[in-house]
């Protein structure tokens, strides 16, 4: 079926506007859950509008994902999915034999992958502080990042102690789930992580990972000049370090290296940097407080002067 | 999934490959005193209505397997996985319906269905999950969420347990169910969104049975056990009166359960007493 067909007009008025987490990772947003739905709505070919939660305190307060038509709220996938469904159900493409396979298919997702995800992410204390907790906290502001991280944290473990896309041509809410978790865990630079290699090792989930992400959420070309940006700063950081001069050989070999550690290089420097400039000025100021600089001003007079 | 945390070795070969090696399992032959433990007559109620423990007796017998079968007042106190029924073959016992199921295909013993098409393995599991998730988070709903139901489970612990231990227990099965349903989002909804979402599956498993005798194939699986002894479930108890309206318009289902308990009719006569 020609997706142009399926295309449905609303008034500015009725249009569903979507909340989520900002992006990271070369992602659109963070969470699985808000990629979930906007790769669902995607899919639907529903237009929407996608509305970016950058401000901590509305971060903090509100639930993600959250979305917003005809001025009522709905919060979570469960009740999002619900509401897209009553305007156009994209799971009916499917026959009759296929949709009960895809609903079964995503029970079992849901059932083993989704839990094992969260644990990977939130209960590993190596990928919780290195990757999960810094990309969250890093929208929020100081006291309120710890907080809402802790309440996500503490969700995630009660809920666990407690208790490939398909055959067919239509993307659904099945490849909605796979791709809004498989993509967080194929891109975010966990640390210790059985499931990543296994989904690594997985070619055929990698290249609908790919292929959705190409065709649903090009990258913004204000993040890649912001990459850019970063990377002269790094090359020109590297000019400077001693390490440059003493192994130029090796040097060349990985002037080729990937953008993503490239980055993630660029970030380390940058705490780096900020650290130094810290100390610096903590003993500059214990300096001046002991006396041990001093500064004096010569007041000329300049009467005197003039008189003589 | 060597390196993942405790909750998540929840079905029996993850759990196996840690603790004991594979190839020993699959070389002992069945035990003769293979003893299942199933909750006793008055308990079953509260365990989702002994479904489970209906479709593991169901299972073994299916594959001939000698069992004998034992009610008792702790299975969920025995099993190593904190849920009856029990299967106590030689030194190993196992718990829950899944993992007994994945311990007798470790043993070669497997339904025809398994012999004749192997790529239908994930098919079945993803059915088998479907099928307890939506049944039991129902059950579980009716049961816990219900102050006349309640009554029952109160009278049926001071049954089974002395006095302060009967109060203790009780309050401690029912903050447990209550988290559970709470962390899967089921406790805040309304009785009605509850059944319609059940009804939702049921439609998806009426539409998958058109034509066909099983679910999946045509042959029986683990998941057509488990579909019918949730289905038995559903006409024991009157309780559960509500989810079977549900079902009287969805014809395919209600001939298979006609068709399976034709079949199985012996079975549930002889081993666990139910007409």
């Amino acid at each position: 079926m020609n997706r142009e067909e399926n295309q449905i007009n609303y008034s500015s008025k009725d249009e569903f506007i979507l909340y989520v987490w900002p992006g990271e990772w070369d992602l659109p947003t963070l969470d699985p859950e808000c990629l979930t739905i906007m790769s669902y709505l995607k899919f639907a070919q529903v237009q929407h509008k996608v509305q970016i939660v950058d401000k901590a305190w509305d971060l903090f307060k509100n639930p993600l994902p959250r979305m917003t038509y005809k001025q009522k709220v709905y919060i979570g996938i469960d009740q999002i999915v619900d509401c897209i469904k009553k305007k156009k159900n994209v799971d009916l493409l499917l026959n009759e034999k296929n949709y009960p396979d895809m609903i079964a298919l995503l029970c079992l997702f849901k059932q083993k992958f989704i839990p094992a995800f969260n644990s990977l992410c939130w209960l590993d204390e190596d990928n919780t502080y290195t990757v999960t907790r810094r990309a969250y906290g890093k929208n929020l502001r100081f006291p309120l990042s710890i907080l809402k991280v802790k309440m996500i944290a503490e969700d995630i473990r009660n809920s666990i102690m407690c208790q490939y896309r398909s055959s067919h041509v239509q993307p659904t809410l099945l490849d909605a789930y796979i791709f809004g978790y498989l993509s967080i865990l194929i891109k975010a630079p966990f640390v210790n992580s059985p499931l990543k290699n296994h989904a690594v090792a997985c070619s055929n989930l990698c290249s609908i990972i790919t292929r959705i992400q190409k065709e649903n959420f090009p990258q913004d070309k204000k993040n890649l000049e912001k990459d850019t940006q970063q990377l002269k700063f790094l090359n020109w950081f590297k000019f400077l370090s001693l390490k440059n001069w003493i192994k130029s050989s090796d040097s060349s070999t990985n002037g080729t290296a990937p953008k993503f550690s490239d980055i993630e290089e660029w970030e380390k420097r940058r705490q780096q940097i900020i650290a130094c400039t810290l100390a610096l000025s903590a003993m500059i100021i214990y300096a001046f407080a002991i006396g041990f600089i001093r500064v004096n001003f010569i007041t000329t007079d300049v009467e005197i002067i003039e008189k003589n | 999934m060597a390196g993942l945390s405790e909750p998540y070795n929840e079905s029996f070969l993850p759990l196996i490959q840690k603790y004991y090696s594979l190839e020993a399992i699959a070389r002992e032959p069945w035990h003769s005193d293979t003893i299942l433990f199933l909750p006793s007559k008055n308990q079953m109620f509260i365990e989702n209505g002994g479904a489970e423990s209906i479709a593991t007796s169901i299972y073994l017998s299916l594959l001939n397997l000698n069992h004998e079968i034992r009610y008792v007042k702790n299975v969920n106190e025995m099993s190593p996985s904190g849920k009856g029924p029990l299967l106590k073959c030689g030194k190993y016992s196992i718990g829950e319906f899944e993992p007994i199921v994945n311990f007798c295909n470790l043993k070669g013993y497997r339904l025809l269905a398994n012999y004749l098409d192997n790529s239908k393995k994930t098919e079945i599991k993803s059915y088998i999950l479907l099928i307890q998730k939506a049944f039991s988070e129902t059950i579980e709903y009716l049961l816990w969420k219900n102050n006349s139901v309640q009554k029952v489970i109160k009278e049926s612990f001071n049954q089974n347990y002395s006095w302060p231990l009967n109060h203790i227990l009780y309050l401690n099965e029912f903050y447990f169910n209550r988290n559970k349903l709470v962390s899967n989002k089921i406790w805040n909804l309304e009785k009605l969104e509850v059944l319609e979402k059940f009804r939702e599956t049921n439609d998806c498993l009426n539409k998958k049975l058109e034509g066909s005798l099983y679910l999946i194939g045509n042959n029986m699986t683990e998941a057509d056990i488990l579909l019918f002894s949730y289905l038995k479930v559903l006409h024991l108890y009157s309780d559960f009166d509500e989810t079977l309206n549900l079902l009287h318009d969805f014809r395919n289902i209600n001939d298979f359960y006609a068709n399976m308990s034709r079949k199985l009719q012996n079975i549930l006569m002889e081993k666990l007493e139910l007409n």
